[in-house]
């Protein structure tokens, strides 16, 4: 963690609310990115996030600076996903809203050509189906892994369990996408 | 050479990039001899592949921007209400650990082992609270009021014959093989004597006792014991099961005394439909005088429309002239008073 860095937490923690908006700013992206993902919904999204960071903020003076402050952050979100999972019972994929104006879509390899943009919107819906199948907890460690390029062990802190307990996630959401999509 | 199973971990974790130096040479080396791990390889790339056509959608800044603002709304309003605020945070706390013991990975057996052992202090608790013996729960049983199936009835009445059986006082009366042996399990019937007094005890607001009454008003062979019944009925209040009792009683029991004290019972409750059916028929066909002449006096008491066609019959064709009479003045009386 570097020094500029820690110094905003401890101004947060001495209630300093521009430097919490230093951190969403620095942070939101990520975290409305990664919301997304878990959420497959703009509006969940959202609150996702909204939620992520109130509860950042009530609980800054807990965070002793052990781990990295987005390792932190993360662990917040994932917690978050978890009670989203829970109530949500399913991961809804829905109509996106009125503002997913906000939302840009940017496809993952540029060199596509333009018909491209149908074959991954048909692609999308099947990998998100796929993504409903599996259980919350294979849900985030894949998200986790995949889109974030968590490394097993950052994630068995962010989850705050064993590298064995989220290999053994990993694989089965692995396994059960491969079947799926493979075959898809 | 190693097996496919010590490479199948690998192999994923080879895949994700989490192998160290060593270990990717061995699981590299293993690909060039192995066909099935390199087309598994294959395949978890195919997945991969397919993956990274997704695309991913980037939240705009304006969107951030407004979340943003929305959060420290939010931060701000509930610090002017700062014990709210340590409240809602507090509850937040006890909801999030109780969700996260629950819903996180490690956690899971753990919470599903403590459900289980919850449960089954729940269960003891219930099992040693008497509840089992609840009254109530018996007597719905003892009276019917929930339906049981055929096989409910089976099952009681072998929990009855068992509770007997080592109570004592039991013995058995008949004993026969079936022939309708359908699974060849040896059909036996076991008609069972029992000779044990059995007491029941409970108050006049006690379902089963009054069940018990009900049923003796109507089925006990001896008539002191009809008229007890029906004395001990008439002091417990108005319902449905009484009235059907009592009807019953009038119309079938074969004893007048027993009758008229059903009678007597009856003209204490508030009449209905079926208490003026329960009359009328009574005027019309009882074999006992004195009974006829109280049920019309019942009938003129509580008199409508359909009293009148039963009067009028019985003053024009009764064999008996006392009712013929009473039956006619109670008729002029009725048309007298409208």
């Amino acid at each position: 963690m570097d020094q500029q860095e820690i110094e905003i937490i401890e101004r947060i923690k001495n209630g300093d609310e521009m430097a919490f908006q230093q951190i969403m700013s620095r942070y939101g992206e990520r975290v409305m990115g990664l919301a997304f993902h878990f959420t497959k919904n703009y509006q969940d999204a959202e609150d996702l996030y909204q939620e992520t960071f109130i509860k950042v903020y009530r609980n800054i003076d807990s965070f002793r600076f052990e781990s990295e402050f987005f390792t932190w952050v993360y662990r917040i979100l994932a917690n978050q996903a978890f009670n989203y999972y829970r109530k949500a019972k399913r991961m809804t994929i829905v109509d996106p809203g009125e503002n997913d104006y906000l939302w840009e879509t940017l496809p993952a390899d540029e060199s596509n050509e333009a018909d491209q943009a149908t074959l991954n919107s048909s692609l999308r819906e099947e990998i998100d189906r796929a993504l409903m199948q599996l259980s919350s907890q294979q849900r985030i460690v894949f998200i986790l892994k995949h889109y974030e390029g968590k490394k097993i062990k950052d994630i068995a802190s962010i989850l705050d369990c064993t590298e064995g307990t989220v290999k053994r996630y990993l694989f089965r959401a692995t396994r059960k996408l491969q079947t799926i999509l493979v075959k898809a | 050479m190693k097996t496919h199973a010590t490479f199948e971990e690998k192999l994923l974790l080879y895949f994700y990039g989490e192998l160290n130096a060593v270990d990717m040479k061995l699981v590299e080396q293993h690909l060039a001899e192995c066909t099935k791990c390199s087309g598994e390889l294959g395949r978890l790339n195919e997945m991969k592949h397919s993956l990274q056509y997704m695309s991913r959608p980037i939240p705009g800044s304006v969107l951030v921007e407004r979340a943003n603002a929305k959060v420290m709304g939010v931060i701000r309003q509930t610090k002017q209400h700062k014990l709210k605020w340590t409240i809602s945070g507090l509850l937040d706390d006890i909801q999030d650990t109780f969700t996260s013991i629950f819903a996180r990975p490690q956690y899971q057996l753990v919470s599903i082992g403590v459900t289980f052992i919850i449960g089954i202090f729940v269960g003891k608790l219930w099992l040693s609270s008497g509840l089992r013996h609840d009254p109530g729960m018996l007597a719905n049983f003892v009276n019917y009021q929930v339906a049981l199936t055929d096989t409910e009835k089976d099952q009681f009445q072998k929990a009855l014959a068992n509770y007997l059986l080592q109570s004592g006082g039991i013995e058995v009366a008949e004993l026969v093989q079936g022939s309708a042996d359908d699974d060849g399990d040896g059909l036996v019937e076991v008609n069972i004597k029992v000779d044990r007094d059995i007491a029941v005890k409970g108050g006049l607001d006690d379902p089963t006792i009054l069940n018990m009454l009900q049923y003796s008003a109507i089925h006990e062979k001896d008539k002191t014991r009809r008229l007890q019944a029906i004395k001990l009925l008439s002091k417990t209040p108005q319902n449905p099961n009484n009235e059907a009792t009592m009807i019953s009683v009038i119309l079938n029991d074969a004893e007048q005394k027993v009758r008229d004290l059903a009678l007597d019972a009856l003209k204490s409750y508030n009449v209905n439909t079926q208490i003026m059916d329960a009359y009328k028929t009574i005027a019309l066909r009882d074999s006992s005088t004195e009974i006829r002449l109280a049920a019309m006096e019942q009938l003129y008491k509580n008199a409508d429309r359909s009293v009148v066609p039963i009067l009028a019959l019985i003053a024009s064709n009764d064999s008996d002239t006392t009712l013929r009479n009473t039956a006619q003045k109670y008729l002029d009386e009725i048309v007298e008073n409208k």
